[in-house]
Protein backbone atom coordinates (compact mmCIF):
# COMPACT_ATOMS: atom_id res chain seq x y z
CA UNK A 1 0.00 0.00 0.00
CA UNK A 2 1.27 3.95 -0.73
CA UNK A 3 0.95 6.48 1.27
CA UNK A 4 0.07 9.63 -0.70
CA UNK A 5 2.12 12.27 0.81
CA UNK A 6 0.72 16.10 -0.15
CA UNK A 7 4.00 18.46 -0.32
CA UNK A 8 3.96 22.32 -1.48
CA UNK A 9 6.58 23.81 -2.13
CA UNK A 10 7.79 27.21 0.79
CA UNK A 11 9.61 30.23 1.59
CA UNK A 12 11.40 30.83 5.20
CA UNK A 13 14.10 32.91 6.62
CA UNK A 14 17.09 31.77 8.70
CA UNK A 15 17.54 29.69 10.73
CA UNK A 16 14.84 27.17 10.28
CA UNK A 17 13.10 24.83 12.64
CA UNK A 18 11.65 21.61 11.20
CA UNK A 19 8.55 20.13 12.98
CA UNK A 20 7.74 16.48 12.63
CA UNK A 21 3.82 15.99 13.71
CA UNK A 22 2.12 12.65 14.02
CA UNK A 23 -1.92 13.66 15.27
CA UNK A 24 -2.86 10.48 15.26
CA UNK A 25 -1.02 8.48 17.27
CA UNK A 26 -0.42 5.84 15.05
CA UNK A 27 2.43 3.58 14.44
CA UNK A 28 4.53 6.05 11.91
CA UNK A 29 7.82 7.11 10.92
CA UNK A 30 8.43 10.37 8.97
CA UNK A 31 11.98 11.01 7.94
CA UNK A 32 12.96 14.29 6.29
CA UNK A 33 15.66 14.28 3.97
CA UNK A 34 17.16 18.05 3.05
CA UNK A 35 19.41 17.03 -0.24
CA UNK A 36 22.74 15.25 0.88
CA UNK A 37 22.41 16.64 5.00
CA UNK A 38 21.78 13.67 7.19
CA UNK A 39 18.13 12.83 7.79
CA UNK A 40 16.14 14.15 10.18
CA UNK A 41 13.46 11.48 11.39
CA UNK A 42 11.62 10.79 14.28
CA UNK A 43 8.58 7.85 15.33
CA UNK A 44 5.76 8.03 16.46
CA UNK A 45 4.38 5.19 18.01
CA UNK A 46 1.83 5.31 20.40
CA UNK A 47 1.40 8.66 21.47
CA UNK A 48 0.36 11.80 19.29
CA UNK A 49 3.32 14.03 19.41
CA UNK A 50 5.93 16.48 17.76
CA UNK A 51 9.68 16.35 16.99
CA UNK A 52 11.06 19.58 16.97
CA UNK A 53 14.80 19.83 15.04
CA UNK A 54 17.19 23.25 14.31
CA UNK A 55 18.65 23.59 10.83
CA UNK A 56 20.67 26.74 9.71
CA UNK A 57 20.67 26.47 6.34
CA UNK A 58 22.23 29.44 4.10
CA UNK A 59 20.37 31.64 1.74
CA UNK A 60 19.45 29.27 -1.59
CA UNK A 61 17.27 26.35 -2.78
CA UNK A 62 17.08 22.97 -1.37
CA UNK A 63 15.02 19.72 -2.86
CA UNK A 64 13.83 18.23 -0.08
CA UNK A 65 11.92 14.76 0.42
CA UNK A 66 9.28 13.50 3.22
CA UNK A 67 9.13 9.62 4.15
CA UNK A 68 6.43 8.57 5.73
CA UNK A 69 5.96 4.93 6.69
CA UNK A 70 3.15 3.61 8.56
CA UNK A 71 2.98 0.69 10.47
CA UNK A 72 -0.12 -1.49 12.20
CA UNK A 73 1.47 -3.59 14.93
CA UNK A 74 -1.14 -3.60 18.07
CA UNK A 75 -1.94 -6.33 20.76
CA UNK A 76 -4.71 -8.22 19.64
CA UNK A 77 -5.92 -5.43 17.25
CA UNK A 78 -7.28 -3.52 20.09
CA UNK A 79 -6.77 -0.23 17.68
CA UNK A 80 -6.98 0.36 13.95
CA UNK A 81 -3.97 3.18 13.56
CA UNK A 82 -5.17 6.14 11.56
CA UNK A 83 -2.17 7.89 10.58
CA UNK A 84 -2.38 12.05 10.04
CA UNK A 85 1.10 13.59 9.58
CA UNK A 86 2.89 16.68 8.83
CA UNK A 87 5.85 18.24 8.29
CA UNK A 88 6.25 21.84 8.97
CA UNK A 89 9.50 24.10 8.25
CA UNK A 90 9.03 27.60 10.36
CA UNK A 91 5.29 26.54 10.94
CA UNK A 92 4.85 26.71 7.43
CA UNK A 93 3.18 22.72 6.15
CA UNK A 94 5.33 21.47 3.61
CA UNK A 95 4.48 17.84 3.66
CA UNK A 96 1.57 15.51 4.97
CA UNK A 97 -0.64 12.61 4.75
CA UNK A 98 -3.78 11.34 6.04
CA UNK A 99 -5.16 7.63 6.30
CA UNK A 100 -6.08 4.62 8.06
CA UNK A 101 -3.92 1.51 7.09
CA UNK A 102 -5.76 -2.32 7.45
CA UNK A 103 -5.13 -4.32 9.80
CA UNK A 104 -1.32 -5.75 10.38
CA UNK A 105 -0.52 -4.07 7.07
CA UNK A 106 2.52 -1.23 6.52
CA UNK A 107 2.64 1.28 4.05
CA UNK A 108 5.36 3.67 3.11
CA UNK A 109 4.95 7.40 0.66
CA UNK A 110 7.19 10.29 -0.37
CA UNK A 111 6.71 13.75 -1.10
CA UNK A 112 8.94 16.36 -2.61
CA UNK A 113 9.25 19.75 -1.84
CA UNK A 114 11.49 22.43 -2.66
CA UNK A 115 12.83 24.81 0.34
CA UNK A 116 13.93 28.22 -0.17
CA UNK A 117 15.79 29.90 2.52
CA UNK A 118 16.18 33.95 1.91
CA UNK B 1 -40.13 -6.23 41.97
CA UNK B 2 -38.75 -9.54 39.67
CA UNK B 3 -35.31 -9.11 40.73
CA UNK B 4 -32.68 -11.21 42.10
CA UNK B 5 -28.82 -11.03 42.34
CA UNK B 6 -27.76 -14.10 40.89
CA UNK B 7 -24.27 -14.69 41.55
CA UNK B 8 -21.70 -13.20 43.97
CA UNK B 9 -18.38 -14.61 43.71
CA UNK B 10 -14.79 -14.13 44.74
CA UNK B 11 -11.90 -16.62 43.48
CA UNK B 12 -8.73 -16.73 44.30
CA UNK B 13 -6.02 -18.83 42.54
CA UNK B 14 -2.62 -18.85 42.44
CA UNK B 15 0.28 -20.69 41.09
CA UNK B 16 0.32 -23.51 43.31
CA UNK B 17 -2.77 -24.90 42.37
CA UNK B 18 -0.40 -25.81 39.12
CA UNK B 19 2.60 -27.17 41.15
CA UNK B 20 1.33 -30.69 41.45
CA UNK B 21 0.93 -31.37 37.52
CA UNK B 22 4.45 -29.87 36.91
CA UNK B 23 6.50 -30.77 39.58
CA UNK B 24 10.26 -29.66 37.35
CA UNK B 25 9.24 -26.63 35.58
CA UNK B 26 6.41 -24.95 37.11
CA UNK B 27 4.49 -21.86 34.64
CA UNK B 28 3.45 -19.24 35.64
CA UNK B 29 -0.89 -18.73 36.41
CA UNK B 30 -1.11 -16.57 33.31
CA UNK B 31 -0.10 -19.30 30.84
CA UNK B 32 -3.06 -21.11 31.95
CA UNK B 33 -5.80 -18.12 31.94
CA UNK B 34 -7.69 -17.59 28.46
CA UNK B 35 -9.97 -14.91 30.07
CA UNK B 36 -9.72 -13.50 33.70
CA UNK B 37 -13.55 -11.71 33.05
CA UNK B 38 -15.52 -13.84 35.58
CA UNK B 39 -19.30 -13.60 34.53
CA UNK B 40 -19.15 -11.72 31.69
CA UNK B 41 -22.44 -11.93 29.67
CA UNK B 42 -22.85 -12.86 26.03
CA UNK B 43 -25.28 -12.91 23.22
CA UNK B 44 -24.87 -16.22 22.11
CA UNK B 45 -24.93 -17.30 25.89
CA UNK B 46 -28.44 -15.78 26.68
CA UNK B 47 -29.62 -18.24 23.72
CA UNK B 48 -27.25 -21.06 24.89
CA UNK B 49 -25.34 -21.06 21.44
CA UNK B 50 -22.20 -22.09 20.71
CA UNK B 51 -19.38 -19.51 20.21
CA UNK B 52 -18.61 -21.08 17.11
CA UNK B 53 -21.13 -19.93 15.85
CA UNK B 54 -20.14 -16.27 16.12
CA UNK B 55 -18.74 -14.45 13.78
CA UNK B 56 -16.38 -11.36 14.61
CA UNK B 57 -16.59 -8.43 12.44
CA UNK B 58 -13.42 -6.54 11.63
CA UNK B 59 -14.08 -5.47 7.97
CA UNK B 60 -16.70 -4.07 5.53
CA UNK B 61 -16.92 -7.32 3.89
CA UNK B 62 -16.89 -9.29 6.86
CA UNK B 63 -19.89 -6.91 7.62
CA UNK B 64 -21.87 -8.24 4.33
CA UNK B 65 -20.69 -12.08 5.54
CA UNK B 66 -22.13 -12.25 8.64
CA UNK B 67 -25.13 -10.37 8.17
CA UNK B 68 -26.31 -12.91 4.99
CA UNK B 69 -27.75 -15.54 7.10
CA UNK B 70 -29.89 -12.89 9.24
CA UNK B 71 -31.86 -11.90 5.95
CA UNK B 72 -33.57 -15.47 5.88
CA UNK B 73 -35.92 -16.15 8.70
CA UNK B 74 -36.25 -19.51 7.27
CA UNK B 75 -32.88 -20.24 8.87
CA UNK B 76 -32.89 -22.65 11.58
CA UNK B 77 -29.04 -22.91 12.08
CA UNK B 78 -27.83 -20.83 15.44
CA UNK B 79 -26.31 -17.64 14.23
CA UNK B 80 -24.23 -14.68 16.00
CA UNK B 81 -22.30 -11.50 15.48
CA UNK B 82 -19.65 -10.04 17.78
CA UNK B 83 -18.83 -6.39 16.70
CA UNK B 84 -16.27 -4.42 18.48
CA UNK B 85 -16.22 -0.64 16.45
CA UNK B 86 -13.16 0.15 17.53
CA UNK B 87 -11.16 -2.73 16.06
CA UNK B 88 -12.64 -2.20 12.80
CA UNK B 89 -11.31 -0.12 10.25
CA UNK B 90 -14.74 1.64 10.66
CA UNK B 91 -14.01 3.13 13.92
CA UNK B 92 -10.26 3.79 13.48
CA UNK B 93 -9.01 4.70 17.26
CA UNK B 94 -5.99 7.13 17.06
CA UNK B 95 -3.44 5.70 19.82
CA UNK B 96 -3.13 9.52 21.11
CA UNK B 97 -6.80 9.35 22.48
CA UNK B 98 -6.88 5.99 23.82
CA UNK B 99 -3.87 6.89 25.89
CA UNK B 100 -4.98 10.32 26.80
CA UNK B 101 -8.73 9.79 27.51
CA UNK B 102 -10.09 7.30 29.83
CA UNK B 103 -13.31 7.54 27.99
CA UNK B 104 -12.03 6.61 24.81
CA UNK B 105 -10.46 3.57 26.37
CA UNK B 106 -13.94 2.25 27.62
CA UNK B 107 -15.65 3.12 24.14
CA UNK B 108 -13.21 1.39 22.56
CA UNK B 109 -12.95 -1.72 24.30
CA UNK B 110 -16.97 -1.96 24.20
CA UNK B 111 -17.93 -4.81 22.10
CA UNK B 112 -21.94 -5.37 20.87
CA UNK B 113 -23.06 -9.16 19.70
CA UNK B 114 -25.89 -10.63 18.76
CA UNK B 115 -27.52 -14.20 18.35
CA UNK B 116 -30.62 -15.84 17.08
CA UNK B 117 -31.37 -19.56 16.51
CA UNK B 118 -34.28 -21.78 17.02
CA UNK B 119 -35.17 -24.49 19.58
CA UNK B 120 -38.01 -27.15 19.75
CA UNK B 121 -39.70 -27.45 22.85
CA UNK B 122 -42.12 -30.14 23.05
CA UNK B 123 -44.07 -29.85 19.20
CA UNK B 124 -43.76 -26.02 19.55
CA UNK B 125 -40.77 -24.35 17.68
CA UNK B 126 -39.64 -21.15 19.14
CA UNK B 127 -37.01 -18.62 17.86
CA UNK B 128 -34.54 -16.96 20.33
CA UNK B 129 -32.93 -14.09 19.99
CA UNK B 130 -30.20 -12.30 22.50
CA UNK B 131 -28.24 -9.06 22.43
CA UNK B 132 -25.68 -7.95 24.51
CA UNK B 133 -22.85 -5.00 25.31
CA UNK B 134 -20.22 -5.08 27.28
CA UNK B 135 -16.53 -3.35 27.61
CA UNK B 136 -13.55 -3.39 30.90
CA UNK B 137 -11.05 -0.60 32.03
CA UNK B 138 -8.06 -1.18 33.48
CA UNK B 139 -6.96 1.13 36.64
CA UNK B 140 -3.75 2.06 35.61
CA UNK B 141 -3.33 2.73 31.85
CA UNK B 142 0.32 1.73 31.41
CA UNK B 143 -0.60 -2.30 32.51
CA UNK B 144 -3.67 -2.08 29.63
CA UNK B 145 -2.12 -4.87 27.35
CA UNK B 146 -2.34 -2.35 24.82
CA UNK B 147 -0.70 0.25 26.01
CA UNK B 148 1.99 -2.19 27.18
CA UNK B 149 2.48 -3.94 23.92
CA UNK B 150 3.01 -0.73 22.66
CA UNK B 151 5.45 0.79 24.43
CA UNK B 152 7.20 -2.44 24.50
CA UNK B 153 7.13 -2.33 20.63
CA UNK B 154 8.39 1.36 20.29
CA UNK B 155 11.36 0.51 22.11
CA UNK B 156 12.66 -1.67 19.83
CA UNK B 157 11.40 0.18 17.04
CA UNK B 158 13.57 3.05 18.28
CA UNK B 159 16.53 0.45 18.18
CA UNK B 160 16.19 -0.50 14.40
CA UNK B 161 15.62 2.88 13.07
CA UNK B 162 18.85 3.88 11.68
CA UNK B 163 19.09 0.70 9.46
CA UNK B 164 15.93 1.98 7.54
CA UNK B 165 17.08 5.85 7.23
CA UNK B 166 20.14 4.39 5.64
CA UNK B 167 17.93 2.53 2.96
CA UNK B 168 15.88 5.68 2.61
CA UNK B 169 18.83 7.85 1.79
CA UNK B 170 19.69 5.29 -0.94
CA UNK B 171 16.95 6.29 -2.70
CA UNK B 172 16.38 8.41 -5.57
CA UNK B 173 13.66 10.05 -7.53
CA UNK B 174 14.81 8.82 -10.75
CA UNK B 175 14.98 6.03 -10.36
CA UNK B 176 12.34 4.04 -12.41
CA UNK B 177 11.64 1.50 -9.44
CA UNK B 178 11.43 4.50 -6.81
CA UNK B 179 7.69 3.32 -5.59
CA UNK B 180 8.61 -0.46 -5.89
CA UNK B 181 11.92 0.26 -3.99
CA UNK B 182 10.01 2.14 -0.93
CA UNK B 183 7.57 -0.28 -0.73
CA UNK B 184 9.83 -3.05 -0.56
CA UNK B 185 12.46 -0.68 1.76
CA UNK B 186 8.85 -0.39 4.19
CA UNK B 187 8.12 -4.31 4.14
CA UNK B 188 11.53 -5.18 5.08
CA UNK B 189 11.37 -2.38 7.77
CA UNK B 190 7.61 -4.20 8.54
CA UNK B 191 9.33 -7.51 9.02
CA UNK B 192 11.77 -5.87 11.68
CA UNK B 193 9.22 -4.30 13.37
CA UNK B 194 6.84 -7.61 13.16
CA UNK B 195 9.90 -8.96 15.13
CA UNK B 196 9.65 -6.41 17.39
CA UNK B 197 5.52 -6.87 18.05
CA UNK B 198 6.84 -10.49 18.41
CA UNK B 199 9.28 -9.60 21.36
CA UNK B 200 6.86 -7.00 22.58
CA UNK B 201 3.81 -9.71 23.06
CA UNK B 202 6.16 -11.59 26.05
CA UNK B 203 6.89 -8.00 27.80
CA UNK B 204 2.95 -7.06 28.42
CA UNK B 205 1.41 -6.20 31.07
CA UNK B 206 0.74 -8.58 33.67
CA UNK B 207 -1.85 -11.00 33.48
CA UNK B 208 -3.92 -9.73 36.65
CA UNK B 209 -3.63 -6.39 36.24
CA UNK B 210 -6.55 -4.35 38.12
CA UNK B 211 -9.63 -3.98 35.59
CA UNK B 212 -13.19 -3.78 35.50
CA UNK B 213 -15.67 -5.14 33.47
CA UNK B 214 -19.55 -4.14 32.90
CA UNK B 215 -22.29 -5.82 30.67
CA UNK B 216 -25.33 -6.12 29.92
CA UNK B 217 -27.24 -8.51 27.86
CA UNK B 218 -31.18 -9.66 26.99
CA UNK B 219 -32.79 -12.08 25.16
CA UNK B 220 -36.35 -12.99 23.95
CA UNK B 221 -38.26 -15.89 22.52
CA UNK B 222 -40.84 -16.51 20.38
CA UNK B 223 -43.03 -19.37 19.32
CA UNK B 224 -43.26 -19.51 15.84
CA UNK B 225 -46.71 -18.65 14.44
CA UNK B 226 -48.25 -17.74 17.27
CA UNK B 227 -46.48 -14.34 18.63
CA UNK B 228 -46.72 -15.46 22.09
CA UNK B 229 -43.30 -13.48 23.50
CA UNK B 230 -41.23 -14.11 26.29
CA UNK B 231 -38.37 -12.40 28.01
CA UNK B 232 -35.10 -14.44 28.76
CA UNK B 233 -33.60 -12.39 31.61
CA UNK B 234 -32.40 -8.94 31.37
CA UNK B 235 -29.09 -9.57 32.89
CA UNK B 236 -26.31 -6.98 33.93
CA UNK B 237 -22.98 -8.03 35.04
CA UNK B 238 -20.11 -5.83 37.14
CA UNK B 239 -16.83 -7.54 37.53
CA UNK B 240 -13.64 -6.41 39.05
CA UNK B 241 -10.28 -8.24 39.17
CA UNK B 242 -7.45 -6.89 41.66
CA UNK B 243 -4.43 -8.56 41.35
CA UNK B 244 -2.21 -9.38 44.27
CA UNK B 245 1.51 -10.17 43.06
CA UNK B 246 2.60 -11.69 40.39
CA UNK B 247 0.91 -15.07 40.72
CA UNK B 248 -2.66 -14.41 42.34
CA UNK B 249 -5.84 -12.38 41.42
CA UNK B 250 -9.40 -11.99 43.62
CA UNK B 251 -11.80 -12.09 40.66
CA UNK B 252 -15.26 -10.40 42.29
CA UNK B 253 -18.55 -10.52 39.96
CA UNK B 254 -21.61 -9.21 40.00
CA UNK B 255 -24.59 -10.50 38.23
CA UNK B 256 -28.11 -9.32 38.69
CA UNK B 257 -30.81 -10.52 36.27
CA UNK B 258 -34.24 -9.60 35.93
CA UNK B 259 -37.72 -11.58 34.12
CA UNK B 260 -35.96 -14.41 33.29
CA UNK B 261 -37.43 -17.45 31.59
CA UNK B 262 -36.08 -20.47 31.71
CA UNK B 263 -37.42 -22.52 28.36
CA UNK B 264 -36.11 -25.55 29.41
Amino acid sequence: MTIVVNARNIQVGRPQQVTLRDRSGAHTELTLFVESLPPIGTAFDYHAGEFDAPMSLPAGQYHCRLFVQAYHYTANKTLTPAYDVECLIDGQWCANAKGALKPGSSAGGAGDFVLTVV
Amino acid sequence: MNARITALLVACTGAPVFAADTPSEEQPISKYLVDVNGGSVSAAGIINLDNSAVRTIQTAQDFALALKPFSSDDSKAGVGISFTPARTELVPVAGSSYYDHPVVRLLSNLTLSYAQNEIDIGDATYRQRGYSVDTWYYFDRDQDPAVAYSVAWSRCAKDTREQNQKALAGLSRSDPDFDKKLQEITANRGKLLGDCADNAVANMARWNAAKASISYGDGRIARQGTGERFGLGRRITLNALVGIGDSAAVNLTVQRVRDGLDPQ
